[in-house]
């Protein structure tokens, strides 16, 4: 009971640290404005070999991975407490620390989940992305998993960058160019050596989006659900580790004094 | 002063390397693209892998040093101090924009690294001279966008909020990755006043081996837009410091 209260006052932080970079009209006019075009400008260079296959795949993966990108920013906000003072009195708290960094953070799986869809849609509606209705509908709780799984992730890489939270802007860069390489969002997996292929198996992003094409390019159920189940696999060994992780940071903090120091 | 200001920013940018993230982060992309490129069998088009996440880069510093410098100089309370030096202010801004926008140019090498050594694609530059003249001017027109953002954002602190919107937008219609063919015709003529357009024109004409076509003009356009940016810069960013002065508003924000 304790920790989904610690959990509710978080997620409260969580909003203002939203409402403070945007506004309705920042995000719709600013916000998406960029990811649309990020989005697009990944994908339209399909273009210049003038595949149509290939773009179709190039958007729906960009699309994607706006998204991801977006929940990736749990990595930085969960060392945001550091800079204001606040993270000693959470580590000091009787309470786990990691249901208050998870309420802050988890602001961003919706904000993240709103710009993958309205991504989406806008290119369904200008570049003729040919969605399959209505089982596109079915898109939207298969985005929902592969963005949670991401937010695990990035909880798990946020844990470590409390301890380091200069690298939190690198770790975050690294994660989101990486994942766009190597987890079938610009070419598919098997275009890379065998060791990568591998390595991206355990990492989010690559079932979930891989269920996401097969339901789009209207696959067999089965084959979709095996992909969304190997993503929800990959989400609850990341949140585990994040849990155990987190407490671990903090307590390594507490031993050598440096909780204080940023 | 120029040699001053230019000192000052380098001794800065070395101790924060902060202000130069998106020039070493954003060339990275050339593993993406190339990637992409191979796995259709177009390595002819390697020049795009290695320009457009250069010239990423290149916006990205700009957008962020425009909305950084000066707010910075705000927030520590030295604006006034710098203001009322008889050295004029914007063209002390400028001189330090144009460290790091100049450092944003070693993005091309680090992209080529990443083609040559990822890929085992070399690409040649064929003609040192135009690739050489490109980048000297990129520079400049870059330093005189960053220069007439500068003196938007010193407007509001919300239009900061747009700091990072604009630089995609930009560099998806001034046809550095997509071609321009892909949009309509009307925003020809836009993609065209961008100095991104020419840049990107003449690195990727320098890479191959027929001698460029139209390059004078490309040179020209560039030329043009960097100094046409940098008076128009320099004239609002002067007529924002008097405006702050006036409304008594320069370190207060």
């Amino acid at each position: 009971m304790n920790a989904i209260r610690t959990f509710r006052f978080g997620l409260f932080v969580g909003v203002r640290d939203f409402t403070s970079f945007w506004g309705w009209k920042s995000w719709f006019g600013g916000w998406m404005v960029q990811m649309i075009a990020q989005a697009v400008f990944f994908s339209l260079l399909a273009r210049l070999f003038e595949s149509p296959d290939q773009e179709r795949f190039l958007l729906i993966g960009n699309a994607v991975a706006v998204g991801a990108a977006n929940v990736a920013w749990t990595i930085q906000s969960t060392s945001w407490d550091r800079w204001m003072g606040s993270y000693p009195l959470l580590v000091i708290a009787p309470s786990s620390l990691a249901p208050a960094v998870m309420g802050r953070t988890s602001i961003w799986l919706p904000a993240g989940m709103a710009t993958t869809l309205l991504t989406l849609l806008v290119m369904a509606a200008v570049f003729d992305l040919a969605l399959p209705w209505p089982a596109a509908i079915a898109a939207v709780p298969l985005v929902l998993l592969t963005l949670l799984s991401t937010y695990c992730f990035s909880l798990f890489l946020g844990a470590l960058a409390i301890r380091i939270p200069r690298a939190r802007n690198f770790i975050h860069s690294v994660i989101t160019i990486g994942t766009r390489a190597f987890c079938g969002v610009s070419v598919p997996v098997a275009f890379w050596p065998e060791g990568v292929q591998i390595a991206v198996q355990f990492l989010p992003i690559t079932h979930g989006l891989q269920a996401i094409r097969l339901l789009l390019d209207e696959a067999p159920a089965s084959q979709v659900l095996t992909s969304a189940s190997l993503e929800l696999a990959v989400a609850l060994a990341w949140i585990t580790l994040a849990i155990v992780a987190m407490d671990r940071m903090a307590n390594a903090g507490r031993a050598d004094g440096s909780i204080e120091f940023v | 002063m120029f040699f001053a200001s230019v000192r000052a920013q380098f001794r800065m940018s070395r101790r924060d390397i902060g202000d130069l993230f998106m020039a070493i982060s954003h060339p990275v992309y050339a593993l993406i693209f190339m990637a992409i490129f191979v796995h259709v069998g177009r390595e002819d088009l390697a020049p795009y892998a290695l320009v457009a996440p250069m010239l990423m880069g290149v916006i990205g510093t700009a957008a962020f040093v425009a909305s950084e410098l000066v707010m910075r100089e705000r927030r520590d309370q030295t604006l006034e101090v710098s203001v009322i030096c008889p050295a004029p202010f914007a063209a002390v801004i400028f001189s330090r924009i144009l460290v790091i926008t100049a450092i944003s140019m070693v993005g091309i090498l680090e992209s080529w690294v990443i083609v040559r050594f990822g890929f085992g694609i070399d690409v040649a530059i064929h003609h040192p001279g135009t690739f050489a003249t490109a980048i000297l001017l990129t520079t400049l027109a870059s330093a005189g966008t960053a220069l007439i953002a500068a003196a938007f954002f010193c407007f509001a602190e919300e239009v900061r909020t747009f700091q990072n919107s604009i630089t995609f937008p930009l560099l998806l219609f001034s046809g550095v990755l997509v071609p321009i063919t892909a949009f309509p015709d009307w925003l020809a003529p836009v993609s065209r006043a961008v100095f991104l357009y020419w840049s990107a024109d003449l690195l990727r004409a320098s890479m191959q081996p027929e001698v460029p076509q139209g390059a004078q003009m490309a040179m020209a356009a560039l030329a043009g837009l960097g100094i046409g940016s940098t008076l128009l810069g320099a004239a609002l960013l002067s007529r924002m410091i008097g405006y702050l002065r006036r409304e008594g508003r320069l370190g207060i924000f």
